[in-house]
């Protein structure tokens, strides 16, 4: 865990879609307890299907988060 | 010569087939206003969504930005917050990299976490998680 020292960070790490991906949904946490966290300039750069770009929506709110 | 013409030429194709096909695979942005720069008239930041419980805040402003027009504060007292985003753009068996810039003010807990989870026709494709 990191430490809350007030300077930004950036945060990076490689990841591989399962196959039989249709959706993936993007959770940005902020876990339990007292906290302030600040995020920026969210990313996730790769190979793309182009036939469904640009409907990504902001209703990600379901999910199995714990 | 006629032989060294259609050798020439059979070379030819061979690059530019190649070439078409990684113009085809570039890699694109999958996080829409992942800067959190566009801002509904609702105070929420486009393309994503918020959950949280009493006693959380989730703030869309440049006053959150590290650079550019905006960013995120996110502030707990007793329970977990998250934004999140439904990305469909993703391709099987493909690989990608994550990446944000993120600041600590304040933290007693388990910490921030980015998760993935994965979902298709079938069950079971997992999910994946990053604990700061």
């Amino acid at each position: 865990m990191k430490d809350a020292n007030n300077t930004w960070t950036k945060i990076t790490f490689d990841f591989t879609a399962p196959e039989g991906v249709t959706s993936a949904s993007l959770l940005v946490r902020n876990t339990t307890k007292e906290s302030e966290l600040y995020w920026d300039a969210i990313s996730i750069m790769g190979e793309g299907d182009a036939s469904a770009a640009g409907t990504s929506t902001g209703t990600a709110n379901t999910g199995t988060s714990n | 010569m006629k032989r060294k013409i259609l050798c020439v030429l059979l070379a030819a194709l061979y690059l530019l087939a190649g070439f078409s096909l990684s113009a085809g695979a570039a890699s694109i942005e999958h996080v829409v206003n992942g800067g959190f720069e566009t801002i509904k008239a609702d105070g929420k930041a486009d393309g994503w969504g918020i959950r949280g419980t009493a006693g959380t805040d989730v703030i869309f402003s440049k006053a959150a930005a590290h650079d550019g027009e905006g960013g995120v504060q996110m502030k707990t007292q007793d329970s977990a917050v998250y934004v999140a985003q439904q990305l469909t753009t993703l391709v099987p068996g493909k690989s990608y990299v994550f990446s944000a810039w993120l600041k600590i003010a304040k933290m007693e807990g388990t910490g921030a976490e980015i998760k993935l989870e994965f979902k298709g026709s079938e069950k079971g494709l997992g999910s994946v998680r990053n604990r700061m």
